[in-house]
């Protein structure tokens, strides 16, 4: 019969498999830090969530106002037709994101809390 | 009266079947318990498939793994459903994993039962993902993951406990040994 008391390699195991499960759990709850603004497909901005405030980006002619609330981040107003980005409200989770198509601008909930470089 | 030598049958094949039933048992009384989270389950039944591989070796663990999957599921009417091929792959994968901790000697237990608890929550995963294009976030991995591993320990405990059991009793009633065996061919039932 093999080995029944738990030996050395097998605390070993188990700590790696709980801490790498720990850390994946950690790395993928709880609300997004940070929004990443894109105009034209490319990265304008990255936003905290932190702190409240309206954000007014140049964007197709007139301007995209970007409102931050309590974590929370939505398009105020746009100057697009239809107003689908408006009508989408708030996001606040991981991987969430507003497209405006006629205005070809994105905001996307990233992982994490801002570094210090691009705060 | 017939014992297995009369029909030529190996005695290690006889045990083999014999873990099937059990095994296949297990899992079937496991599926029809009612369950406070419809995807969690301790998996009872991976505890015979270890103690296979101890005593019979790993081509009959891995006979033994297949079977009570497949068994479990035709009983319970999921055959050819999307929890029995996520099931399969799950077994199929922890069963290899297992084998492969097994043959490195490295490990007691409570690490292949780990290893193998996690590994079949994995696959099951996989088999979500893959065959089903379900979509789903590093968090419900690393909860699977955990889940796998707690079930995994939890199910070495139970097999050492039961193990102590077992070799008490062979200890104290040494002819007991193989009797289920010898009760199965005095019935004429294989």
């Amino acid at each position: 019969m093999a080995h029944r008391r738990i030996r050395f390699p097998d605390i070993v195991l188990i700590a790696v498999i709980s801490f790498s499960s720990l850390w994946l759990i950690a790395r993928n709850s709880g609300r997004g830090g940070y929004a990443e603004i894109y105009y034209k497909g490319k990265l304008m901005e990255k936003l905290d969530l932190s702190e409240n405030r309206l954000i007014a980006y140049p964007a197709s002619g007139s301007a995209i106002i970007v409102e931050v609330k309590d974590g929370a981040v939505r398009v105020n107003d746009s100057p697009c037709p239809d107003k689908l980005c408006v009508k989408r409200g708030f996001i606040s989770g991981k991987g969430e994101e507003i497209i405006c198509v006629p205005s070809r601008f994105q905001i996307v909930i990233g992982r994490g809390v801002v570094d210090a470089v691009s705060r | 009266m017939r014992f297995p030598d009369d029909y030529n049958i190996d005695r290690e094949d006889l045990r083999t079947l014999y873990f099937i039933i059990l095994a296949s048992l297990i899992n079937i009384i496991e599926g029809v318990l009612p369950k406070v989270f419809p995807f969690l389950r301790l998996g009872v039944s991976n505890i015979v498939v270890i103690y296979a591989l101890f005593a019979l070796g790993s081509r009959k663990a891995f006979l033994i793994s297949i079977f009570k999957t497949v068994f479990g599921s035709f009983v319970l009417g999921r055959l050819f459903t999307p929890m029995f091929l996520m099931g399969l792959c799950g077994s199929l994968l922890s069963v290899s994993v297992m084998i492969a901790l097994h043959r490195t000697g490295f490990f007691s237990v409570y690490g292949i039962s780990a290893a193998g608890g996690t590994v079949h929550n994995t696959g099951q995963l996989i088999v979500l993902g893959t065959v089903y294009g379900i979509r789903y976030n590093g968090k419900l991995l690393g909860l699977a993951l955990l889940l796998g591993l707690l079930t995994g320990i939890v199910n070495a405990f139970i097999f050492n406990k039961t193990y102590e059991h077992f070799s008490r009793r062979d200890r104290e009633y040494p002819s007991d040994r193989d009797r289920i065996g010898k009760d199965i061919c005095k019935n004429n039932l294989i």
